[in-house]
């Protein structure tokens, strides 16, 4: 009988990357951003450049639906938020 | 960055002919079990690349099979790549046949540059290559495969997504299949890929389906890799009778090593790795590399590593010829120090720091990133974090 050569994986020692991040954002009337805060500071949508939807995992008692906006800021600056269909909130993340 | 992709098509179909006065005219399938090249009478029989060699036969019955001589194709590939040395500072191999040449500060025209090129490879080794120039590798590889051989295609800048657009999707370095799903979806050209949004794209398909779309574009910041050539040391032994038996292939191969040991090329360098080659009786080569675990200062130790490499892959066919090369040639002793899985000091390192900071801490504040599902559609499923365990 060998002996077990390490300890336990333990699930939580596994931790997701690139997990999203809750964001404040303001919507129009169509939905789609108009500003976002960052680090306490509103910043206003310039343009939306992409927007996407991805519906996974729907066999799932919590399956993914969301709405990807990639926006380009008055200050130059590019993020990607989206907004959870199934709680109507708002989250940043890389794609 | 303009670009010079040299395509000398069917490459080892065309050395074939030129060692074998028998296959000349015929039609040719090189492979085993799977079709390696065929050349373009096959080709017109609708054999692939990458087909079962059977199914290839029953297409094109009439051709010679010939078993792949990988060594020899590379060899005669070596020395395309010295010669258009003296045409580009910058000269990358890709694949067999294919050559990339950066033309930045180049004084010549492009298109009168491509032309003297084809001209002076065809003089020096009977290769008709096509030629393509753009900015960028892939664009100027597209335009030198769907350009006859012997002729140039320039792409000018700017104009490389319209180029690109009518071509097919096949071109495109893809997996099979995304190439297939593509396909069920209707999006046969570059052009049909290139209209779609590029979020909705990715979403589907993925980081694979960003850099197709991209490259539909005609955006390809892939930067160009020029190959460094490495000093080595030949040495080459032609036997006196064909040897047949292992014991026989040992003792020249054994001669070779000290003989490359002792030469003053080598000029007391450290070696971490040999290749050994043998021309084999009735055509065909023979290649063993043999990298060391460090770096060999003795012909002693190397001998050692290298019989029993020999032993446990021998020639399968008797030997006219043999050759060791002796490569990796360094001033210093040099020791294999991967950072996950050798046994380097660095690693040995790493470990020590993570079992004092268990000790310290209770658990280890070290993380490893590993992938998890990298085609996964949702970003967080893609990648995580693992608790560094030495």
């Amino acid at each position: 009988m060998v002996a077990h050569p390490r300890a336990q994986n333990r699930t939580s020692r596994i931790r997701p990357l690139n997990r999203p991040r809750p964001l404040q954002v303001e919507a129009g009337e169509d939905g789609r951003p108009i500003a976002v805060w960052l680090s306490s500071r509103r910043h206003a949508v310039e343009a939306v450049l992409e927007t996407w939807r991805i519906d996974d995992e729907w066999w799932r008692e919590r399956s993914v639906s969301r709405l990807y906006f990639s926006l380009l800021l008055e200050d130059g600056r590019t993020v990607t938020v989206y907004r959870d269909l199934v709680s109507g909130r708002w989250w940043e993340q890389s794609y | 960055m303009l670009v010079s992709c040299v395509h000398i098509p069917r490459f080892a179909v065309e050395v074939e002919r030129q060692r074998r006065n028998d296959v000349a005219t015929r039609l040719i399938l090189i492979g085993d079990a799977t079709v390696f090249d065929c050349s373009l009478g096959a080709e017109a029989s609708a054999v692939r690349p990458g087909m079962r060699m059977s199914e290839a036969i029953g297409l094109c019955h009439r051709a010679i099979v010939l078993p792949p001589d990988l060594p020899y194709y590379q060899r005669r590939f070596d020395e395309v790549l010295d010669f258009l040395d003296g045409y580009s500072p910058a000269v990358e191999a890709g694949s067999l046949g294919a050559t990339y040449l950066s033309l930045v500060g180049l004084a010549a025209e492009p298109d009168s540059f491509a032309e003297g090129l084809i001209a002076s490879l065809h003089r020096q080794f009977g290769f008709m290559a096509a030629v393509g120039i753009a900015e960028g590798k892939f664009t100027a590889r597209v335009a030198a495969q769907t350009t006859r051989p012997g002729l140039a295609k320039s792409v000018p800048p700017g104009e490389e997504a319209s180029f690109l657009a009518p071509l097919s999707i096949d071109l495109l370095p893809a997996g099979e299949t995304i190439l297939w799903r593509l396909g069920l979806l209707g999006l046969h050209t570059m052009g049909d890929i290139a209209r779609l949004p590029l979020g909705a794209f990715q979403a589907q398909f993925g980081p694979e389906g960003r850099r197709c779309w991209e490259l539909a574009q005609g955006i390809d910041s892939e930067p160009l890799a020029p190959r460094v050539k490495e000093e080595t040391v030949v040495r080459r032994l032609q036997l006196p009778a064909r040897a047949v038996a292992l014991e026989a292939i040992l003792v020249g191969v054994e001669r070779l090593v000290y003989a490359a040991y002792a030469s003053p090329d080598r000029g007391g360098r450290w070696v971490r790795k040999a290749v050994v080659r043998a021309a084999l009786d009735g055509g065909g080569s023979w290649e063993l590399a043999v990298p060391f675990r460090e770096a060999l200062a003795d012909p002693r130790d190397a001998w050692f590593a290298i019989k029993n490499a020999i032993a446990r892959h021998p020639p399968e066919r008797p030997v006219d010829e043999l050759e060791v090369e002796l490569m990796g040639l360094s001033r210093e002793s040099g020791k294999q120090a991967a950072m996950l899985e050798g046994k380097g000091k660095l690693w040995r390192q790493v470990e020590e720091a993570a079992r004092q900071l268990r000790a310290q801490e209770g658990r280890t504040p070290i993380g490893k990133v590993v992938e998890v599902e990298p085609w996964s559609r949702i970003p967080e499923r893609r990648t995580a974090l693992v608790e560094f365990d030495p």
